[in-house]
């Protein structure tokens, strides 16, 4: 057989293993994408019950204003940025899309004239903003996969100090939404302080007469980081369940790639095992042909 | 009329149940028991037992942490932390104590670690009822 055909044949059978592989990969992302949805509705009722508690006892403190944490401030000198990538990539546009988004809202902090820091969660947010020179609080890695609360605890509780300390003005926090396995959204939302319409009682609601032990402040004082957590928890939570619907739909386009070429370069083996036997055929015709000549010659 | 129970993590749901006659829990303030009827009260947790009379049994589980709601005959608990007698496994734990109680040692002044001992204490004190 020629070499031309022989390497064609090499070739389809690379990309076979490879479509192999791709294949695997869109099996194992599509069934994490369940379990990470079953994390998300399971750490709702937490969050939710937080909030509501949270909304019953602002309608009651008359300092929940004065809390540092709901208090907005005038003049915004630091900002914050929280941004949630991947550890792994051959996850299509999921890293690049949050990283566009943050990206641009640093872009814009620093025109303002602010000062900005970045804490960064996955290795692929960080090798970005590193090689780019952006100044980076802190990173951590390993986490994105499978987010635990004691994860968001972490840098829910660095924010905060942060915040209450002055060293932060606000704090903003880049993740992917999560809305259906076909649909994930890059989307920035503020963190801290918290948005008012987040916790304020809703309009017409009675809350209902509280006992509280300790007094009312003092419970929304341990309740409201802890809404920063959740908060921050939910957020990671979106964004592992988007990471794997991204990453099912990246190797499903690579294998359905993958198929198209075999498919091609098939065609091509074929197409040149056929040229080369033509081609024997022809030498063979050839030599007989000029055989016969020399022999009606003599 | 029954109280209706609640208790959620923020990783999941621990215990749900409609039938318990009373409810003890550990505020920071002090431990409290609540019986159908109660008025609306929200109270903030230390670390301790938490348990749930019902007609038939007596059902205990560590909460470290959190919050504790009552409303209308609903107790709804809020932990952070929250683990039931059969997930524990007592030598395991009896280490845990061991370890933390030595790192406590070894830095006073280190409130975290001492919360987590508290926490691995309890959790001991828990299995071994």
């Amino acid at each position: 057989m020629g070499a031309k055909f022989r390497k064609t044949q090499k070739r389809i059978d690379s990309i076979r293993s490879t479509t192999k592989i791709t294949r695997a990969m869109e099996l194992v992302a599509a069934s994490r994408i369940v379990k990470a949805q079953q994390r998300l509705v399971r750490a709702r009722p937490y969050a939710m019950r937080i909030q509501q508690a949270i909304r019953e006892l602002a309608g009651v403190s008359e300092v929940a204003a004065e809390f540092p944490l709901l208090k907005p401030r005038d003049d915004i000198r630091s900002s914050g940025f929280v941004v949630i990538t991947s550890d792994r990539g051959l996850a299509g546009s999921y890293n690049s899309g949050v990283i566009g988004v943050a990206a641009d809202l640093i872009r814009d902090a620093r025109r303002a004239g602010r000062e900005t820091r970045l804490h960064v969660v996955g290795k692929k947010g960080l090798s970005f903003f590193r090689f780019r020179g952006y100044p980076i609080a802190s990173h951590v890695a390993g986490i994105s996969d499978t987010p635990r609360f004691e994860d968001a605890e972490a840098l829910g509780e660095r924010l905060v100090a942060d915040f209450v300390s002055g060293g932060l003005d606000e704090v903003r926090i880049v993740y992917t939404d999560f809305q259906s396995s076909a649909r994930q959204v890059a989307t920035a939302t503020q963190l801290l302080p918290i948005r008012r319409q987040d916790v304020e009682p809703s309009p017409g609601a009675i809350a209902p007469l509280y006992e509280f032990e300790p007094e009312p402040a003092a419970i929304l004082s341990l309740l409201l980081p802890r809404y920063v957590n959740t908060v921050v928890f939910a957020c990671l939570l979106e964004s592992a369940a988007s990471e794997h619907a991204a990453r099912r739909r990246a190797m499903k386009a690579a294998t359905e790639n993958g198929e198209e070429l075999v498919k091609v370069y098939t065609r091509i083996a074929n197409r040149d095992r056929q040229a080369e036997i033509t081609g024997e055929i022809m030498e063979v015709v050839a030599g007989a042909e000029a055989l016969r000549e020399r022999k009606e010659a003599s | 009329m029954p109280l209706t129970v609640q208790v959620v993590t923020p990783e999941r749901e621990v215990e749900v149940a409609a039938d318990a006659s009373m409810v003890l829990a550990h505020g920071v303030e002090g431990d409290v028991g609540i019986l159908p009827g109660h008025a609306p009260l929200l109270i903030a947790l230390g670390t301790g037992p938490l348990e749930i009379v019902r007609p038939d049994r007596r059902d205990a589980m560590l909460v470290d942490g959190g919050f504790l709601q009552v409303k209308d005959d609903r107790v709804i608990v809020l932990a952070e932390y929250a683990v039931l007698p059969g997930e524990i496994d007592p030598a395991a734990a009896a280490r845990e104590v061991e370890v933390l109680r030595r790192e406590a040692e070894a830095a006073p002044g280190d409130d975290a670690a001492r919360g987590r001992l508290a926490r691995a204490e309890a959790t001991l004190k828990l299995a071994g009822r």
